[in-house]
């Protein structure tokens, strides 16, 4: 198949789908391009950077926090567990 | 390398801008579309060491990141259509009503890979090693797949009786 389009695509064919590229790349779309200005794209850049910066550092915070309350839970039922006994003392 | 200073980013992206736009709305066919990526691509480049390139190839380094961006798009579609297929037995193909025109109609019938193909081919002049750069294909295949999109469109301007040169 490709090779049959290889041989049968003549000098004419190419000819028309050049002009045709053509005339599509010179129409304008109805709408056309809302672009913002170069300024503004370069401070939303700079944003956008500053701001992977700021993830990637608080990354590994982030990672340790489930592990930050569990320690906080078992350390509060230790201090529960030893303080229990002179807890019940003074409630009786 | 160095990064683009502010004053060589507005100059690329006053000479590369409507150009890419123009290239990312004909093969996605949605303008809201391509203004996004296009703003994705600029804020890409501001992050890669590209002081140094000359315009032509900081043209084609645009315009290479918008279509890794298209293709990464291409893929999301897919695994989305593919959840949509199952979850309704049909695919959502949207694009711009403005863009099914009298012009643009044979070429928004193509696939977005050969619309890619045939943009950066005839509107903008790339070699065959730079579109398969472009595109992430290997240069071997470029030659095919872009005889197989021109009789695709051959066949569609045939069929319709659109001729370039009426």
């Amino acid at each position: 198949m490709v090779e049959w389009l290889l041989r049968t695509m003549s000098a004419d064919d190419e000819h028309e789908i050049a002009a045709y590229m053509s005339r599509l790349a010179t129409a304008s779309p109805g709408h056309g391009a809302r672009l913002p200005a170069a300024d503004v794209l370069w401070v939303k850049a700079q944003m956008l950077e500053r701001w992977e910066a700021e993830r990637r550092v608080q990354a590994p915070l982030d990672a340790m926090e489930p592990f930050q309350i569990a320690a906080g839970l078992v350390a509060a039922g230790i201090l529960l567990f030893w303080s229990l006994p002179a807890l019940m003392r003074v409630i009786s | 390398m160095a990064r683009l200073d502010e004053r060589a980013f507005a100059s690329c992206y006053q000479h590369n801008s409507r150009a890419l736009w123009s290239y990312l709305y004909r093969v996605t066919g949605r303008a809201s579309d391509a203004d996004d990526l296009v703003q994705d691509v600029f804020c890409r480049l501001l992050q890669a060491e590209v002081g140094a390139l000359a315009d032509e190839e900081l043209r084609r380094y645009v315009f290479r990141i918008g279509s890794n961006l298209l293709a990464d798009r291409w893929r999301r579609a897919t695994q989305e259509a593919s959840w949509l297929d199952r979850l309704r037995g049909t695919t959502d193909a949207h694009v711009d009503p403005e863009y099914d025109d009298s012009v643009s109609r044979e070429f928004a019938a193509l696939k977005p890979r050969e619309r890619a193909l045939l943009w950066l081919a005839y509107v903008e002049g790339e070699s065959h090693e730079d579109i398969a750069k472009a595109l992430g294909l290997s240069r071997g295949s470029i030659k095919v797949l872009l005889s197989r999109a021109r009789g695709r469109l051959r066949g569609l301007l045939m069929a319709k009786g659109v001729t370039a040169r009426a």
